[in-house]
């Protein structure tokens, strides 16, 4: 069935931001987040009808995101493609990944390293579990607390304190031999 | 006394803010005198800081500029009968004048007589002709206005 061409207008305008911010934590370039974003809306346009309700319609999207954005990490190569001076907006004169983490790197001597080593902690991420991965995006990324978590993931608050904890300890093994000095 | 794994397991709760006052200082309390439970809490804020200091977006954070425009672009390219744009609107007036329009010209063709007998009038191939250029011209006007305004639009987003 296909959905109704205004509520489509609705569901895209109040959602895409969100979708287009979590994607972009994930990915960390403007054009593929926007790439991605609209695939997700592609999809949603395509896959409406079929939506049943057992969450709610952002968590539904938010799921396709995630696998998107989650395929494009698995299948990036190294810093060839995350390069420096990939631009962080798509107008002139914005910034790049290089001003971005600029600030608050944990080795702020080395950029070309800082890059590598924020690709490696997010590809780290998109390795996990879908359970772990999305409730770790959720809280660390989102800032969302455990009761804002559950209930976007239609569980309970003891399901994700311990989702979170399986996947905090997954990633200080993942993590454990990069040089983070937090 | 709570046992090392209990603290370990709040050391999570209290990185993501969920530990109350009392379960806080009791785990400060634990830290304090235990060198395993502290290297543990170590490694753990490492990684919380690592993955948010990662994923992190620029102050300011929105849409790049055209975002919407560009999606409704591509939608319309691999859908276009599903694009939800105003396309449907002018239609919708042009379809109105029409009905509007014959409705009057059937209203003025039977003539309603005092008495209550209806007469219809002959009909008139040059009243239909002029009938149906007004409409043509007012749904050209319509669809003229439309394509402007999509026209401006888009060179609104790439100026
Ligand atoms: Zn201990």
């Amino acid at each position: 069935m296909t959905p109704p061409p205004e509520s489509f207008r609705a569901l895209f305008e109040e959602n895409s931001p969100k979708v287009y911010r979590i994607v972009f934590r994930l990915v960390q370039r403007t054009d593929v987040a926007e790439d991605l974003t609209q695939q997700v809306f592609l999809r949603a346009h395509e896959k409406l009808g079929e939506f049943r309700g057992d969450s709610s319609i952002f968590t539904w999207l938010y799921r396709m995101a995630m696998n998107m954005a989650v395929d494009h990490l698995r299948h990036e190569k190294a810093l060839k493609e995350s390069s420096l001076d990939a631009p962080l907006r798509s107008e002139e004169g914005s910034a790049t990944r290089a001003d971005l983490l600029a600030d608050q790197s944990p080795r702020p001597e080395n950029q070309v390293e800082n890059d590598e080593i924020a690709r490696l902690v997010r590809k780290a991420v998109s390795e996990l579990d879908e359970i772990y991965r999305e409730v770790i995006i959720l809280r660390e990324m989102e800032g969302l607390s455990y009761d804002e978590v559950a209930n976007l993931l239609g569980t309970n608050v003891q399901t994700v304190a311990m989702r979170i904890m399986r996947a905090r300890n997954q990633l200080k093994i993942k993590l454990k031999d990069l040089p983070l000095c937090f | 006394m709570i046992p090392c794994d209990i603290h370990q397991k709040n050391i999570h709760l209290a990185l993501d803010g969920e530990l109350n006052p009392v379960q806080q200082a009791e785990l400060l309390l634990h830290l304090a005198g235990c060198a395993n439970c502290r290297d543990i809490q170590k490694n753990l804020t490492r990684v919380s800081k690592a993955v948010a200091w990662a994923t992190r977006v620029p102050a300011n954070f929105d849409l790049p500029a055209g975002f919407q425009n560009r999606f409704w672009e591509r939608l319309d390219r691999t859908s276009p009968r599903n694009r939800p744009t105003h396309w449907s609107r002018p239609l919708l007036v042009a379809a109105a004048v029409v009905l509007m329009v014959s409705t009057w010209q059937v209203a003025d063709r039977w003539k309603i007589a005092s008495l209550g007998t209806i007469t219809p009038t002959p009909f008139s191939f040059e009243s239909d002709r002029l009938m149906l250029s007004s409409v043509q011209g007012a749904i050209s006007e319509v669809e003229r206005n439309q394509a402007d305004q999509e026209s401006q639009q888009l060179l609104g987003n790439y100026l």
